[in-house]
């Protein structure tokens, strides 16, 4: 048999950082992460690498499309293969495998697949359904986006991601708002993968959720930009603040290397926020990818190219 | 913007955080930041200055209307505040 645990969250909820202090922590120790990212490009696999090899797991990659629809097959592909390589060998122990979706999936149609298939519905069972949940944005988002309140709605764990730059109250307004979707679903804050209890505001303030039929249809696409070596920190961060200001709805997500003249730096943002950038690991490529709703890729490629001229052509 | 929600934006001095962490280093990107934002905002009519020995940036009119600042985050807003107007990068650069 295979515990599985299926991590699910919005674009960047913080699902990877969370995940490798998971992998970090893990005393059962897991054998296989399966990484869905939605752009054809991955990140998050070179990120996740290091962690996962720390605690002995391997990491498959599924990218250019969402577990839940486009890569399904992708994904029930390679858990038969787990459960046929543990048929093959003298297991020892039950596996554990580990499926970080991408942040568009809907994990509802994810544990439907696994219990409508016969081997998996027979060789694998869900242990946790776990969805993080931005501490800062998320709120704006629950509000806001149909997508992740479903999300919420079927968690089994609520991880509230940032909670060091939370302020006071805030964390456990989220967590109201979150208990208010989910009556059942452990809820504990987290920085950088270390979590704490929260306990939700009560009395809850009000939300309104006002995203039914009143957005415009989602038009979510993604590209990759390659930046070149030297482009200035400078006017990649002022092209990203003014974006990330203009278009906090339709640049959902951006994550990737910068290779400034200074050294490479792992720079992320997650609508109208930008995260602290850090130094890039090894082993993961130069280039930015992005994921739009309603914005033509070659349009932020131009702005981009316009705007930050040093990244080259 | 929504009337529950927050402005977005960052609580991080994030640009910051990206350069390197010694005087000089902090000092470079505060005058590079300068430049590049004051190409950015000459269409505005705007100017950013970093004058030397001062952390701060002073984005300034056409008229000399200035307003400090000392991140880049707040840079959008003494934008709005001079000139009641908002940059979009996707605009084609007149």
């Amino acid at each position: 048999m295979i515990d599985a645990t299926l991590v699910s969250g919005f674009l960047g909820a913080g699902k990877t950082t969370w995940l490798a202090e998971h992998l970090r922590r893990h005393e059962d120790g897991v054998d296989l992460v399966v990484v869905n990212d939605f752009a054809d490009q991955g990140v998050d696999d070179a990120l996740l690498r290091e962690a996962a090899s720390e605690a002995g797991a391997r990491v498959e990659p599924i990218v250019g499309g969402c577990l839940c629809c486009d890569r399904d097959g992708a994904l029930r592909r390679v858990l038969h293969a787990e459960i046929g390589r543990r048929h093959r060998g003298d297991a020892a122990r039950d596996g554990r495998v580990v499926v970080e979706t991408s942040g568009l999936a809907e994990p509802h149609r994810i544990t439907r697949m696994l219990a409508d298939d016969p081997v998996l519905r027979t060789n694998l069972s869900l242990r946790s359904l776990v969805v993080v949940v931005d501490g800062l944005g998320g709120r704006r988002l629950l509000r806001h986006r149909h997508g992740v309140r479903d999300q919420v709605a079927v968690a089994d764990r609520v991880v509230l991601s940032r909670a060091d730059l939370a302020r006071h109250g805030e964390l456990e307004e989220l967590a109201a708002t979150v208990r208010r979707l989910n009556a059942t679903a452990e809820l504990v804050a987290s920085t950088l993968g270390t979590e704490r209890p929260v306990t939700p505001a009560d009395p809850a303030v009000a939300d309104v959720f006002d995203d039914d039929g009143t957005v415009a249809e989602p038009d979510v696409r993604s590209c990759r930009v390659d930046l070149a070596e030297g482009t200035s920190w400078a006017e990649y961060a002022l092209w990203l603040d003014t974006m990330c200001r203009a278009h906090p709805d339709r640049l959902l997500r951006s994550k990737g290397i910068v290779p400034t003249r200074d050294g490479r730096l792992l720079v992320q943002s997650m609508g109208g926020d930008v995260a602290t950038p850090v130094p890039a690991p090894p082993g993961v490529d130069t280039g930015m990818v992005f994921v739009l709703d309603r914005i033509d890729p070659d349009a932020l490629v131009r702005s981009l190219r316009t705007h930050v001229p040093s990244a080259g052509a | 913007m929504c009337a529950q929600c927050r402005a977005p934006g960052s609580r991080i001095d994030w640009y910051a955080a990206g350069a390197p962490d010694t005087l000089a280093g902090r000092r470079t990107a505060r005058t590079e930041l300068a430049a590049v934002a004051t190409r950015q905002l000459a269409p505005l009519g705007l100017r950013v200055d970093a004058h030397p020995g001062s952390m701060t940036l002073a984005v300034r009119s056409a008229t000399g209307r200035t307003v400090v600042v000392t991140r880049l985050d707040e840079l959008a807003d003494a934008v709005r505040a001079l000139t009641g107007r908002s940059v979009d990068p996707l605009e084609p650069r007149r």
